[in-house]
């Protein structure tokens, strides 16, 4: 039996160590053994480097259970679902341990790890088919992962969706239609489609997707995007809390650090930045030769600005979430109606007279065309240099990082938005 | 007003009591971080502090109404969601801030006992966020109707109690015209935010968010994994069974490790007349995710029960996938929607098509035939309309 697992493999590249998926507990009501997963289609047996988990510990989705080896790499085997690692039987270092045979047993989360009677660990003929007559034992069969291309390689998708259906159900009002009409039995329904739905539920689009009038994609794609609403959704939290909070939480995305402190009660720090306007010279004097007026620096330079000022607010917004709208939230966040994200002030520094420092030389300062320099020390005509400083507002929440956007979109627009200044 | 206050104390006695049988201690008082291991209460009746060491922390200081900049709330003339249930007279002219959930209840509570209500609402629709596009115009129709008036795309600029009336000055967001509204008394409803003054929650240091929620991860843990934090507290809709979920999940994290609130199949209500639920994506969410969904629709009008109580107002709607025919989102207008709901959280939390709602029997003649017809014609056609 091929039997639940791997619905989306995920295997980052690296060329010794790859990382497999599995599809721990959705089948079962209780608990599953949990097979030696077959990682290639020709792997017939493997040893247990080392286990990430201790008996009676619970797992979350993407978490690496264990570290599995086979005479051609060592393979971190994800958890594709929440559990908890209810017994392990081949512990770190065995080897050669056969395709499919029970290396563990895993529990549903909630399950109470007490009370909770184990499978049996007898293995059925093959992990390929299983006979009918030991269907009832077939819930608490192990588990052999699908195999699906080699191992190092980006993110693939198993060719089937879901996880082995569960052998108790009754079968939903939909299934049992597609099912009558097809003439297919329950027993082989239950044996056979894949489930997608909680508990190894078979949904109506598994069926669809058995019978072939329906894609495994699309099983899987609204599988996925109702998976994701399930969790929390943390995503509308602010774009960089002070420090990053400890967590196990694999989802959590790692925050950017922020370049300067970001609290909205503590008063921002001013930052400027030190612009080259090599490139807006230049634009300046084929504008000039080409169009035979004159247009002044000054001109492209506030032209820039206003640019920048303008794409500030679309760039710091927050992402969009169900929970979150961007207009509401910039209503109801704490800062008096109408006043600005920061001040900003444009002057044109005349260059200082020391000579290049051995850390920022004019090479950096005429290239720089993205970064604005924090303190160049080069020596440059004074044409050829900007400098704006921006004090955040502390009353607006965000306003610092509204201003490190706002410098950057400057940066921008003066190295690389010739075509906009000029419109 | 005295039916109200005996239904709140009925209710929170009867938690007290809940907290003797199961052996809860129960200290009343305001609590504050010492440390991350040790909270001082200050009882309410004035005795003596009381320091509690504690293993596990759990944060469920709940949400304050966000304040509006530039507007003082007096409670008297102008309100929040808390002094507006206890007005002592009906207001004449009712002028609400904010036309969410909060506000358009509030709205229409007193416009049933007489208020001429006015609601001003910055966005273009009211129901605020989650509701689905079609519900929130629905909400705005049927209310209208009953005499509520809406200002939307409307800025408040400003609001001042001044002798007995409260004036406030709008401006319309598209063409800049600016008006001047007079009220007896003014609600601030423009949504409400975590609250965890007063905790010291600056003693333990835990990372806070820019809009003061306190940074957690799935699992509702702080930075100190012994500290949690769940319910309007924190992150997610603040709604009551959202906030009791997970408070369960919270204690079940600490005590067994694993813990489950499926945020997919959280049903929101708005108890207005009539009622508005709905649960799970809204039709332009799922248009966004750019998935295929067939919509299905039945309206109270053509349900027999709803035609006999004379109140036909509303329709169900059902929203799923095309392919799988899985139900994504239901959106729920009419009589009792509050409590049919149910049935579609149900039906999300396993996974059902609307095909298992239409082939699941439905008493007759009950409002819930009117689920069953829009089942149908999600995925195929309704029999009575
Ligand atoms: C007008 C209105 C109508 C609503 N209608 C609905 C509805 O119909 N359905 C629905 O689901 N939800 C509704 N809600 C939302 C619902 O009330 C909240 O989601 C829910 O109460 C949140 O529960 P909680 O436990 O997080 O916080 P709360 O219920 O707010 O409880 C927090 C408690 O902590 C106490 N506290 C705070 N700080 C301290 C401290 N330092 N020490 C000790 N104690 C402290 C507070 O006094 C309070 O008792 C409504 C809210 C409002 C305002």
């Amino acid at each position: 039996m091929v039997s639940f697992l791997a619905r989306r493999l995920v295997t980052r590249a690296n060329l010794r160590v790859g990382h497999r998926a599995i599809s721990s507990s959705r089948n079962l009501l209780a608990a599953s053994n949990f097979g030696m997963p077959a990682m290639s289609p020709t792997m017939t047996e493997g040893g247990i480097v080392e286990w990430k988990f201790k008996e009676g510990e619970s797992f979350s989705a993407g978490d690496v259970l264990l570290e599995i080896e086979t005479d051609k790499a060592q393979i971190d085997v994800e958890a594709q679902d929440d559990g908890v690692l209810a017994k392990i039987y081949a512990e770190a270092g065995e080897k050669g341990i056969p395709v499919g045979k029970p290396i563990a047993v895993i529990a549903e989360p909630g399950d109470d790890l007490a009370s909770l009677k184990l499978p049996s660990t007898e293995q059925s003929e093959g992990a390929t088919e299983t006979p009918a007559a030991e269907q009832s034992q077939e819930e608490s069969k192990p588990t052999a992962s699908e195999t699906s291309s080699s191992s190092s390689h980006a993110s693939t998708s198993s060719p089937s969706s879901g996880a082995s259906a569960n052998k108790k159900q009754t079968l939903l009002p939909s299934v049992a239609g597609i099912l009558r009409a097809k003439g297919i039995s329950s027993e082989e329904a239950l044996e056979k489609i894949q489930a997608s739905g909680p508990n190894g539920r078979i949904l109506k689009g598994d069926a669809l997707a058995y019978i072939g009038s329906i894609s495994n994609e699309s099983v899987d794609a609204i599988s996925d995007n109702i998976k994701k609403l399930q969790k929390l959704d943390l995503s509308h939290k602010l774009q960089e809390p002070k420090a990053k909070s400890e967590s196990s939480d694999s989802e959590k995305a790692p925050e950017k650090a922020a370049a300067s402190p970001v609290s909205s009660q503590a008063a921002p720090e001013p930052v400027s930045a030190i612009f080259s306007l090599s490139d807006v010279n230049l634009l300046k004097s084929t504008l000039d030769a080409t169009l035979s007026t004159s247009i002044s620096v000054q001109n492209l330079v506030e032209k820039a600005i206003k640019l920048a000022l303008r794409d500030t607010p679309k760039l710091t917004r927050a992402r969009k979430s169900i929970l979150n709208d961007p207009i509401f939230d910039d209503i109801v966040s704490i800062s008096p109606r109408g006043s600005k994200a920061f001040d900003y002030k444009v002057s044109y520094p005349t260059s200082s007279a020391r000579s290049s420092s051995a850390s920022v030389d004019i090479y950096d300062i005429l290239t720089s065309s993205r970064k604005p320099l924090r303190s160049p020390t080069a020596r440059i005509a004074s044409t050829e240099l900007l400098k704006i400083s921006v004090t955040p507002n502390s009353k607006v929440s965000g306003s610092d990082k509204k201003a490190q956007v706002f410098l950057d979109r400057v940066g921008y627009y003066l190295a690389q938005g010739k075509g906009d200044l000029v419109l | 007003m005295k039916a109200k206050d005996d239904a709140v104390t009925g209710l929170t006695k009867g938690i007290e009591i809940l907290f003797k049988q199961n052996k809860v201690d129960y200290f009343k008082g305001t609590g504050s971080f010492v440390n991350e291991n040790e909270i001082e209460v200050e009882p309410l009746d004035g005795s003596e502090k009381v320091n509690l060491k504690a293993k596990n922390i759990i944060i469920a200081t709940g949400s304050e109404p966000t304040p509006f900049p530039g507007i003082e709330v007096d409670e008297k003339k102008i309100v929040t969601s808390t002094g507006i249930l206890s007005l002592t007279e009906v207001p004449k002219k009712l002028a609400i801030i904010g036309g969410g959930i909060i506000g358009l209840e509030m709205a229409s509570v007193w416009s049933r006992l007489g208020s001429d209500v006015t609601v001003i609402e910055f966005l273009n629709n009211i129901g605020g966020a989650g509701i689905d596009g079609e519900l929130a115009k629905l909400a705005q129709k049927t209310l209208k109707k009953q005499g509520i008036n809406f200002k939307l795309g409307t800025k408040v600029l400003s609001g001042k109690v001044e002798g007995e009336n409260v004036k406030i000055e709008v401006e319309n967001a598209k063409n800049g015209k600016k008006e001047e509204l007079d009220a007896d008394v003014l609600l601030v409803a423009i949504g409400r935010r975590p609250y965890t003054e007063g905790l010291k929650i600056e003693n333990v240091g835990v990372d806070m968010d820019q809009r003061g929620r306190v940074v957690i991860d799935q699992e509702y843990r702080t930075k100190y994994p012994h500290i949690r934090v769940i319910g309007d507290a924190t992150f997610g809709p603040m709604l009551a069974h959202k906030a009791e979920e997970e408070g369960i999940a919270a204690v079940e994290y600490i005590k067994n490790g694993h813990g489950h609130v499926n945020y997919g199949a959280i049903p929101s209500v708005m108890y207005t007349h009539p009622e508005f639920a709905w649960v799970g994506q809204t039709e332009e969410q799922i248009k966004e995710a750019g998935i295929k969904y067939n919509v299905g629709k039945f309206p109270f009008l053509a349900n027999s029960r709803a035609k006999t109580n004379l109140d036909t107002e509303g329709i169900v709607k059902i929203i799923a996938d095309k392919e799988t025919d899985r139900v994504l989102g239901v959106h729920i207008a009419g009589p009792n929607a509050g409590e049919m709901i149910a049935e579609a959280v149900l039906a999300i939390e396993y996974g059902a098509s609307s095909e298992d709602i239409a082939r699941t029997c439905h008493a007759h003649p009950t409002l819930s035939e009117a689920f069953k017809e829009a089942a149908m014609a999600t995925y195929d056609k309704a029999i009575h309309f």
